[in-house]
């Protein structure tokens, strides 16, 4: 068999030339001439990784040193990776795609979106908030893995990157956090009222853009700050809790025989309960304009007059959030009806 | 209609005859030809086709496996590149060409140690080409390395016939990395060489505009007339029209 290439006359039933090694079998079978073509739908994905290569820091950073000179001889070729590799990993990935190893990465990857979903699912639990640190641990070891681990080689120097990053994450999730939901508000109820299906202890929902005085009713359950109220405390330590809202601005709030009467009216102990702390108090008073009569409880007894009335009243401006929507616990999620 | 675009007819717009005139044999040669004209006229798509059509006439043509590649680079498709590139060497095993071709695939897509290995290999060959050797000189481009025009004149020596070509290639590359003024010297001669190639014009007129040469704008209104639907020229000829704030913009690459 005649070799295409070099013409040299090899034995029948070789593949490749003895000479020069090319296919024999070439001109006995037809040969697919048409290459392959890259797909339509990868084109813009590859565009868009190429315009990103070509930044210096990330051209810098994808291996070989060549642009090395853009950059400060103070800055290290692996101070320089870290961080692009910490920047890049924002997006879990990302830094991995661009340097073509995403297959090394994908589990943790998908690992990270069960477990970001599952803590949202879960948040405001124990549970949701124990997934949402692991959640940000194995976004940190993305990061890590990006680009820190094949720099630095001490103990130390890895797990200093790696609490750096962390605490990075951890300000950027918050961050983040607030502008994807800002107009979510998460806090723990301090209220008991069954009828309306809120306990004490339970995650709440609340919406910022509903804290207007026209939105507001009462039975109304109200992210309130309380700081300012006086050193009562609450059972949790969150600065904010939900509250119930009893009277509105202009309205007169008193509590006769362990229930509270608002402009004359009793009001049904089951829709609006009196807290334990209360009951033991007996006042009148009118809710100032822009202020609202809340009811929470409190820990401790034995509040005077004027120190109740000061707890119990609240300003427009400390309420953060009404209140739709029970999250946690599971079995009672569902919107909050009629309040 | 879409369906439609891509058959191919003898259709002279899409594939001006640069060269001359007459009847032709259709061979593999032939299809070869039509394909340089297409690559000068910067229609990539029809130059890989009539590579393939011509090696549907002759599967052991070298150069139509060599100029596929190519276009693939040309088109963008850096892995297909890199993948037909081994096909081709499974025909043409440690052709030197080929295994530029393919360093060059791999340095455009960013894998820069994989093309310094494949062009160190390619240049270790006998009976060098001198795509080698603009492929090495493109190596050291990248690595801001001197000694790259020094392969860019071994690569012209070496092109005896195809010594236009080659040129083209070395100005193409010289812009492609920032060496406005010494791409245009090479881009001038290969525009009197091929005065309808829309692609001679087009990287002459672009290496003018960012030189800030007036003449820049005679150069692309060139190329549009000869090819009327090149994106690029337009946009880069908008640049060159524009005033000086346009022109400002453009330098820092933000319009």
């Amino acid at each position: 068999m005649r070799c295409q290439r070099c013409e040299f006359e090899n034995m029948p039933g070789l593949e490749k030339c003895m000479r020069c090694g090319s296919v024999l079998s070439a001109a006995a079978e037809p040969v697919d001439v048409h290459p392959p073509r890259m797909s339509r739908w990868k084109k813009p994905i590859r565009n868009l990784f190429r315009r990103l290569r070509k930044f210096m820091p990330i051209a810098a950073w994808s291996g070989d040193d060549l642009h090395s000179r853009a950059f400060p001889d103070w800055i290290s070729k692996a101070s320089r990776v870290a961080f692009f590799g910490a920047i890049l990993s924002l997006i879990p990935g990302l830094a991995h795609a661009i340097q073509r190893r995403f297959s090394s990465i994908r589990w943790w990857v998908v690992a990270w979106v069960v477990l970001l979903l599952s803590s949202l699912f879960l948040f405001g639990s124990g549970v949701g908030m124990f997934l949402m640190g692991l959640t940000l641990g194995v976004h940190v070891w993305i990061a890590v893995h990006s680009a820190l681990l094949a720099e630095y080689h001490q103990f130390n120097y890895r797990l200093a990157g790696y609490l750096i990053i962390m605490v990075m994450y951890f300000i950027l999730y918050q961050a983040f956090g607030r502008v994807i939901f800002y107009d979510l508000r998460g806090g723990y109820s301090v209220i008991n009222v069954p009828t309306a299906r809120v306990h004490h202890g339970d995650y709440l929902l609340g919406r910022v853009s509903q804290i207007d005085s026209a939105d507001m009713t009462r039975g109304n359950f109200v992210l309130a700050r309380l700081e300012n109220v006086g050193n009562h405390g609450f059972r949790r330590r969150a600065e904010a809790a939900y509250v119930q809202v009893i009277g509105l601005g202009g309205d007169t709030v008193a509590i006769e025989n362990g229930l509270f009467v608002v402009n004359g009216n009793i009001q049904d102990a089951k829709q609006f309960p009196v807290p334990t702390w209360l009951k033991q108090q007996s006042f009148s008073t009118v809710v100032a304009r822009d202020s609202y009569f809340i009811s929470a409880q409190y820990r401790g007894t034995g509040y005077t007059e004027s120190q109740a009335i000061e707890v119990c009243i609240v300003s427009q401006e400390q309420i953060e959030a009404k209140a739709f929507l029970r999250w946690i616990p599971l079995r009672r999620r569902g919107f909050i009806k009629g309040y | 209609m879409k369906r439609f675009t891509h058959l191919e007819f003898d259709d002279t717009s899409r594939s001006p005859d640069l060269s001359g005139n007459g009847e032709s044999v259709r061979d593999a040669a032939y299809f070869h030809q039509r394909a340089i004209q297409c690559f000068l006229h910067s229609d990539f798509e029809l130059a890989l086709r009539n590579y393939s059509r011509a090696l549907e006439v002759n599967s052991s043509f070298f150069d139509a496996w060599a100029g596929q590649i190519w276009m693939l680079i040309e088109l963008g498709e850096y892995p297909e590149a890199i993948v037909w590139a081994d096909k081709a060497l499974e025909s043409f095993p440690e052709h030197p060409e080929l295994l530029a071709s393919k360093a060059a695939a791999c340095l455009r897509d960013a894998k820069f140690e994989k093309a310094k290995a494949y062009s160190d290999n390619s240049i270790s060959k006998d009976n060098v080409g001198p795509r080698v050797w603009l492929v090495r000189a493109e190596v050291l481009l990248q690595s801001k390395s001197r000694v790259a025009d020094n392969c860019i004149s071994k690569a012209l020596a070496l092109s005896d016939d195809k010594a236009d070509l080659t040129r083209f290639e070395a100005g193409r590359l010289l812009r492609r990395y920032g060496r406005y003024s010494t791409a245009v010297e090479y881009l001038q001669e290969v525009v009197h060489q091929f005065p309808k190639s829309a692609l001679a014009w087009y990287e002459l007129g672009y290496c003018q505009s960012r030189l800030g040469f007036t003449q820049a704008k005679t150069s692309l209104e060139q190329c549009l007339h000869l090819h009327p639907h090149f994106t690029e020229a337009k946009e880069r000829l908008k640049c060159a029209s524009a005033g000086f704030l346009g022109r400002l913009l453009c330098r820092l690459g933000l319009r």
